[in-house]
């Protein structure tokens, strides 16, 4: 049964990488916009440090 | 009232930072229960098409992708004229953070349009009308994001940026149209607003989820984004200093 949903008719190799582009595509943006925030917070928390 | 409060909520960078930061988790419960759904659907429930057998299934990610690209820019081109008529700060923020993403929905369209146009044309890319006409939007988000990066005075940044989306947006019919206008060897659109869908509704039905899911996952990161850029813009505010403290 495994094997026949991963064959998905044989088109299995075209759908697959289709999906799990999709998948890295949108855990990329997530991980790109989490670490853009700690960026963020750490410049303006060193810039805050150094004015006081 | 109704505008006072709309701009209370979402058109100040303090607003929208609390308001967006409370919708969040409703954004990714909307998302989550509409992916979920979409997937499974669309992978293991629906059935295989007449022609096309299961390769066609590659449609629920690579429909949503194509749609979410244009529906961006146009949001885009709609922000760059709020921009630059209203001179609103959070509307430069929703263009400039767009970019991106659209940029990233875009590559999507083209890449699992390209993996299902190996099975079902014979090749993976074809100068064809579609596929130039979003490969221009590809390029044309590119070059938003170059050219905001080159630009380090705020509201130059801003309104360069404006102009650019809103001379872009003319591209937009000529996507849509394209399958109509040229001989194409992409297929026609599948959903349209005026006539009856050509698809059946039980593949209908988690097209439109996974549509539905792509807009949500939009407006999720789209939100991170623009709480970034209010952070950036902002930071030597007091209600900032407040807030990371």
């Amino acid at each position: 049964m495994i094997i026949s949903l991963l064959a998905m008719g044989g088109y299995g190799k075209y759908i697959w990488p289709a999906y799990l582009l999709t998948l890295i595509v949108f855990s990329l943006n997530v991980f790109l916009s989490r670490q853009e925030r700690r960026r963020i917070i750490k410049l303006i928390k060193q810039f805050n440090s150094q004015q006081e | 009232m109704l505008l006072h409060w709309i701009n209370q909520k979402f058109l100040s960078p303090k607003g929208f930072y609390t308001t967006s930061r409370f919708l969040l988790p409703w954004l990714a419960t909307c998302f989550i229960a509409c992916f979920l759904y979409g997937l499974i659907d669309g992978l293991f429930i629906a059935p295989a098409d007449y022609q096309q057998g299961e390769g066609f299934r590659i449609i629920y990610v690579h429909v949503p992708s194509a749609f979410l690209a244009m529906l961006i820019y146009l949001g885009m081109a709609i922000a760059a004229m709020l921009t630059l008529v209203f001179r609103l700060k959070i509307a430069a923020i929703w263009m400039s953070c767009s970019a991106s993403i659209g940029a990233w929905f875009t590559f999507l369209a083209l890449v699992t349009g390209s993996i299902w146009g190996k099975p079902m044309w014979g090749t993976w890319w074809i100068w064809d009308a579609r596929l130039t006409s979003v490969l221009i939007l590809l390029f044309l988000y590119l070059g938003f994001i170059a050219l905001q990066s080159v630009i380090a005075n705020p509201s130059q940044r801003d309104k360069a940026g404006a102009i650019l989306a809103i001379l872009g947006v003319i591209n937009l019919p000529i996507i849509h149209y394209s399958v109509i206008w040229w001989n194409t060897l992409h297929q026609g659109p599948t959903i349209s607003q005026l006539a009856k869908p050509s698809i059946a509704p039980v593949m209908l039905y988690p097209l439109l989820s996974m549509i539905l899911a792509f807009f949500f996952f939009y407006l999720i990161i789209l939100f991170l984004r623009m709480r970034n850029q209010i952070l950036l813009r902002e930071f030597k505010t007091q209600w900032i200093k407040e807030t990371l403290s």
